[in-house]
């Protein structure tokens, strides 16, 4: 009888002291789930970072967790979602201002410029401590929409940090000598000798074929006239004639697509300073990832 | 003069060949098996009657289909191909803008020598949109080129 009572206890002891526990597991604690999602958006896996953050604010609802999703959801693309966790924090969080500025980042990052422009002039979207970070974004935001004109460039570079003004000085003269091809120089140059107009557009290997193209029937014409063998000439002249044409209105396109495409280069080259700058404000994710 | 030429053309033609001709050890090397349906695209030689000018062009697009494309084989590089690229330039545009599009189009497909401007489609092919070349510069769409890495 003892024998059973003691074995009862032991028993009893082990399963008190060794049991398993969701309360006392240290792996699933909310501290050690911080960590790992942290750990996870450090390590750019954000969907499965946003997916711990969310399950931990159904459990305990914090401003910087819900701000730690927001920004994950903003690395996923899914900027409206991201939009919608920043509002929630607008208005009686300590961090409503780091919200606000995560949320007229959001929209410069999503290519929404001009949105971003006029949420920045609001001064509920523009904190004061972060106002001058705010100002440099809108400023940069100039050099890339096409349509703004920018006049005084003293006062436009003097906007930036020191470090800065360098390399902005160097965009402010691209905007405003940018590299471009004059599309009707393009097709009268083509109109003279065919192809030079790409070769003026610097379609060099285009400009040679297009010569050498319109320049054999326009050949063959002018031999078979010499021979008096009108119709034959006529029939070159003609497909001469038509791949001519196309070599002047293709001139005038590919000046376009030059224009086209440099303006894609300096806007992707844009796009990298800022964020190799942090957009020009303090880094959010300081506030949950300790670098 | 005219002997000149020919024998220019002559070796022009045997270049292209003999450059970008399929080969027997290529034809015959080893492939993976791939057990998937295939997907069978069929020409569809139907006219399309929304304009006069339509019927016209789609009528020269199944000429051409029939008298070049069906013996030439999947080789032009580009994507549209020529015949479609015509086809959807007319419909974009005009006639007459789309004739010149195409001119301008088959010159350039003769151009074997610089081809990396263009980006390349999944299966390899060149992208060369017609919407790039009617003259509105803010309708451009440049794409970015596939970085080495990546699967041609």
């Amino acid at each position: 009888m003892r024998f059973f009572r003691f074995f009862f206890l032991l028993l009893l002891f082990t399963a008190a002291v060794r049991g398993q526990s969701k309360a006392v597991n240290p792996l699933f604690s909310v501290s050690n789930r911080v960590k790992f999602a942290a750990h996870l958006f450090e390590t750019e896996d954000y969907i499965r970072a946003f997916d711990e953050y969310r399950a931990l604010l159904t459990e305990t609802p914090d401003d910087t967790l819900r701000l730690a999703a927001g920004l994950a959801l903003r690395n996923l693309g899914r900027f409206d979602e991201a939009e919608d966790y920043l509002k929630g924090l607008f208005f009686f969080s300590r961090l409503k201002n780091y919200a606000k500025t995560e949320f007229l980042k959001t929209e410069f990052i999503r290519g929404n410029y001009s949105d971003f422009i006029n949420l920045s002039g609001e001064s509920f979207y523009r904190p004061d401590t972060f106002s001058v970070g705010i100002k440099r974004l809108k400023y940069f935001t100039y050099l890339i929409l096409p349509e703004t004109e920018i006049t005084d460039s003293a006062e436009f570079v003097s906007g930036f940090a020191e470090n800065q003004r360098r390399v902005i000085s160097k965009f402010y003269s691209v905007k405003k000598r940018p590299d471009r091809k004059d599309e009707l120089l393009a097709a009268a140059l083509s109109a003279v000798i065919p192809g030079a107009g790409k070769i003026y557009t610097e379609d060099y290997s285009d400009g040679i074929v297009a010569f050498i193209f319109s320049g054999l029937f326009y050949g063959l014409a002018a031999h078979n006239f010499a021979i008096d063998k009108n119709a034959k000439g006529a029939l070159f002249a003609g497909i001469g004639l038509f791949f001519h044409a196309g070599s002047v209105y293709g001139s005038a396109t590919s000046a376009q697509i030059y224009n086209a495409r440099k303006r894609f280069e300096f806007e992707s080259k844009l796009i990298e300073y800022a964020r190799k700058e942090k957009y020009f404000l303090p880094d959010a994710e300081k506030l949950f990832i300790k670098k | 003069m005219e002997k000149l030429i020919s024998r220019t053309l002559t070796i022009l033609i045997f270049l292209t060949a003999a450059v970008f001709a399929q080969t027997e050890t290529r034809r015959w090397s080893e492939k993976k098996a791939d057990y998937k349906i295939p997907e069978i695209s069929e020409r569809n030689y139907s006219i399309d009657d929304s304009s006069v000018m339509m019927s016209l062009v789609s009528g020269f697009q199944y000429a051409y289909y029939f008298l070049i494309s069906d013996y030439d084989g999947d080789n032009c590089p580009f994507t549209p191909t020529c015949s479609n690229f015509f086809v959807q330039s007319v419909k974009r545009t005009n006639i007459f803008q789309g004739a010149l599009m195409f001119a301008d189009r088959f010159t350039r497909d003769l151009n074997f020598i610089e081809r990396d401007k263009y980006p390349r489609s999944q299966d390899g092919k060149l992208i060369d949109l017609p919407r790039n070349y009617e003259l509105e510069e803010s309708d451009i769409v440049i794409l970015p080129k596939r970085s080495d890495g990546e699967k041609k």
